[in-house]
């Protein structure tokens, strides 16, 4: 085994437990996370994801981007105080640089890696071999995905359009 | 003929939760908690026979003009947790109804009996009393005729005929389906709420009647616990919801009633039975709850549209019983309705792959592949337990019987899309490649590393937890769904079931809780 990815795995190991403290547990207070910070995290997560869905010109994509992390912030205020309590504690560990160092070894704010290394993360996430970063993948990849193709804006290029009723009163 | 929308008739006795500001004191004959498949029934027919009847929803009380045909709308309105409720390892998602109705509310309309194999094996291990006057065969029928159900002989839509097509050129079974409709103008949203009132959910058969009939509904209001003392329950806890579907524990509200039913459904009635700390001998409270777990293919053919149109009008039984009820784990095979969240979300990968099917979107077909679980030892359901909120959470283990299972699903999908002219097939997994022949498909399913996150899997069967036996040591319920050690506690719900069904659960539902309901009429 090559000498990095042995550092590697013990990097990854050490933090799961560090993380594993940190994220989903139910037993902590609601940690200290602004709703700035949620954007933030989630502005810097659409592009990613949303890449090749989001259209048009620059000011177009910042509008869809804008508006699917709005949707994203209001689903979660409808979520049971636990999934609540999971998400801000997750939104934490995203607000911060730890997270970003078990993953791709940098010490950055998701918020400050250009558009390629946060493409890198987000696969970094998809593969890991912790269970948390997997499901945080997958969790940021529903939401996010969600958030977009609920706007009946986004459905043009999908060719997808819902009925015309005529109701009899 | 169309109808128009049925709104919230003045003379009813609802109240809003969201509209209580203080602490309130309610009184009846019987409380129902859950106004879904079991809570509605048992509201009607109770009325009929001249008991005060009070129902506690936790949801709100939408009717078809609040039905926009739009999932932005849909999913936290009447969905549990907005549509994203998942099981502890968030391995699975789980669809279940929140709101005046339950998930009939939001079913995708397929009407089916009780399979034979599944009564004989809850009648062998648990004794579940199922033969001469406790047969279901005729509460079926009224259900049947109270809920409209016959089969659906309009056209399916394409992608039901895939599933048809693929069945009749492999030489598998397949049935047409039937469903509870009356009018119904062949859309296709019935998983966001029926904009015409044709499909005959709770939300426009039962519960209406039961209201007409005096009963009172408090939606919007939260059963937290029951209290009970020497083996009865003497009142519920409940709090008013505020907007976001939040309990606000600021606002009790107390209810007494001599008689309690819990029809809160699988999840919803074991949780609110472990907030109040009900005793469990037999130890299964929460336990054995069985999801039919729903691995997903999805395959390109031409002008599919499958938002448009009844969802489901076929399926196929070919794979649920072949290795016997507790061989290897059978499936049933079905589609969804394809609509853009609903099925952009459960499609794996994101970026410009993902990007890429979903500019194809009137051209997805989607398969469905049900896991009949609970029949096995090695397939024993997840367990609900509560978190520090004392909000429920269900923890399903997934294990080998289970993904031996999906891997023949996966396989079993891939055969019936190219059958019937798929052009590409691609089975919902992070691993999985868009492949354009069967035998491509083959060597990529027998080589697919199936785990949790890479295997998507879901869920809008949930079953079981409070199951029934005539054998206290074996069960939480009696065969008529009464407590055996709390004497004025019925269950009515799907949670009462002791495995799977290995069909679609709404008529099961339907037809235990009319012989029940009976049975608790007649003392
Ligand atoms: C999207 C979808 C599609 C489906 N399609 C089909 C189909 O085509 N055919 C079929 O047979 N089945 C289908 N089902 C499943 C079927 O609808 C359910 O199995 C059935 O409705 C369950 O009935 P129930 O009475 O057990 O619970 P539900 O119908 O779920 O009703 C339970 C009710 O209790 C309420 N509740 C829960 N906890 C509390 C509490 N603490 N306080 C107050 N209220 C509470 C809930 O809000 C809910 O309204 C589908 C389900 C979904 C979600
Ligand atoms: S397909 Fe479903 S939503 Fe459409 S009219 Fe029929 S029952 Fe209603």
């Amino acid at each position: 085994m090559e000498r990095r990815h042995f550092l590697g795995i013990g990097i990854a190991t050490g933090f799961s437990l560090i993380l594993g403290r940190c994220v989903y547990d139910q037993h902590q207070a609601f940690p200290d996370v602004t709703i700035a910070q949620k954007e933030a995290v989630l502005a810097a997560c659409v592009p990613i994801f949303l890449d090749g869905a989001l259209k048009g010109n620059a000011a177009q994509k910042q509008k869809a981007i804008r508006r699917t992390v709005q949707g994203c912030i209001a689903f979660i205020n409808d979520l049971p105080k636990g999934t609540q309590l999971e998400l801000d504690q997750l939104f934490e560990q995203l607000s911060g640089q730890l997270i970003i160092f078990a993953t791709l070894g940098q010490w950055q704010y998701l918020t400050h890696l250009p558009l390629s290394y946060r493409a890198k993360w987000v696969e970094a996430l998809r593969h890991h071999g912790i269970t948390l970063l997997r499901q945080a993948y997958e969790g940021l990849r529903e939401m996010i995905i969600a958030a977009y193709y609920v706007h009946p804006e986004h459905w043009s290029a999908l060719q997808y359009q819902k009925p015309q009723l005529g109701i009899q009163e | 003929m169309i109808q128009g929308p049925i709104n919230i008739h003045p003379d009813w006795e609802h109240i809003d939760g969201r509209l209580v500001f203080s602490p309130q004191t309610f009184e009846a004959d019987i409380v129902i908690i859950g106004t879904g498949a079991g809570g509605g029934v048992a509201a009607e027919e109770l009325c009929k026979a001249g008991l005060s009847v009070l129902l506690v929803e936790m949801g709100p009380f939408k009717t078809a003009k609040d039905f926009t045909m739009e999932e932005r709308t849909a999913y936290p309105d009447l969905y549990q947790e907005a549509a994203a409720r998942k099981t502890k390892d968030k391995a699975i998602s789980i669809f279940q109804g929140r709101c005046v109705g339950g998930s009939t509310t939001v079913n995708w309309t397929t009407s089916i009996r009780t399979p034979k194999p599944t009564q004989q094996f809850w009648a062998e291990r648990f004794a579940v009393k199922l033969e001469g006057k406790d047969d279901l065969t005729p509460y079926f029928q009224k259900a049947e005729k109270r809920l409209n159900i016959s089969p659906w002989h309009v056209p399916p839509n394409p992608n039901n005929a895939a599933l048809r097509d693929g069945c009749i050129k492999l030489g598998w079974e397949y049935t047409v389906i039937a469903r509870n409709v009356k009018g119904c103008a062949n859309l296709g949203y019935c998983g966001m709420g029926c904009p015409m009132n044709a499909k005959q959910s709770m939300l426009v058969t039962t519960i209406p009647e039961a209201l007409n009939l005096g009963a009172t509904l408090l939606s919007s209001v939260y059963v937290e616990k029951a209290v009970h003392q020497h083996g009865k329950i003497t009142s519920l806890t409940c709090y008013a919801m505020d907007q976001n579907h939040q309990p606000q524990s600021d606002i009790p509200l107390k209810i007494h009633a001599k008689q309690f039913i819990f029809a809160a459904g699988s999840i919803g009635t074991p949780a609110i039975m472990l907030r109040s700390n009900l005793p469990d001998p037999s130890g299964r409270l929460g336990k054995h709850t069985y999801l039919h777990p729903v691995v997903i293919s999805g395959g390109f053919m031409k002008d599919i549209h499958g938002h448009s149109g009844a969802p489901q009008s076929i399926y196929s039984d070919e794979f649920v019983w072949k290795h016997g009820a507790d061989g290897p784990i059978g499936y049933k095979l079905e589609v969804p309705p394809i609509h853009p969240v609903l099925i952009g979300s459960k499609l794996s990968g994101y970026g410009q792959p993902h990007a890429d099917i979903m500019h194809r979107f009137n051209d997805l077909q989607i398969m469905l592949a049900l896991l009949r679980d609970g029949f096995h030892p090695d397939s024993q359901g997840g367990t609900v337990r509560l978190n520090d909120y004392g909000e429920p959470i269900l923890d399903y283990p997934l294990n080998d019987y289970l993904w031996n299972g999906i891997r023949r699903a996966f396989l079993t999908m891939a055969e019936l899309q190219f059958a019937s002219g798929a052009k590409a097939v691609f089975p919902a997994h992070d691993d999985a490649k868009q492949v354009k022949t069967w035998s491509a498909a083959q060597s990529m399913i027998e080589d697919l590393l199936l785990e949790a996150y890479r295997t998507v899997i879901c869920s809008a069967h949930v079953m079981g937890g409070c199951n029934m036996g005539e054998d206290p040591a074996n069960s939480v319920v009696n065969s008529y769904g009464q407590h055996h050690q709390i004497e004025n506690l019925y269950v009515f719900d799907g949670s009462v079931f002791p495995t799977s069904l290995g069909a679609n659960p709404q008529l099961s539902i339907y037809g235990l809780v009319y012989r029940n309901v009976a049975r608790l009429l007649a003392g």
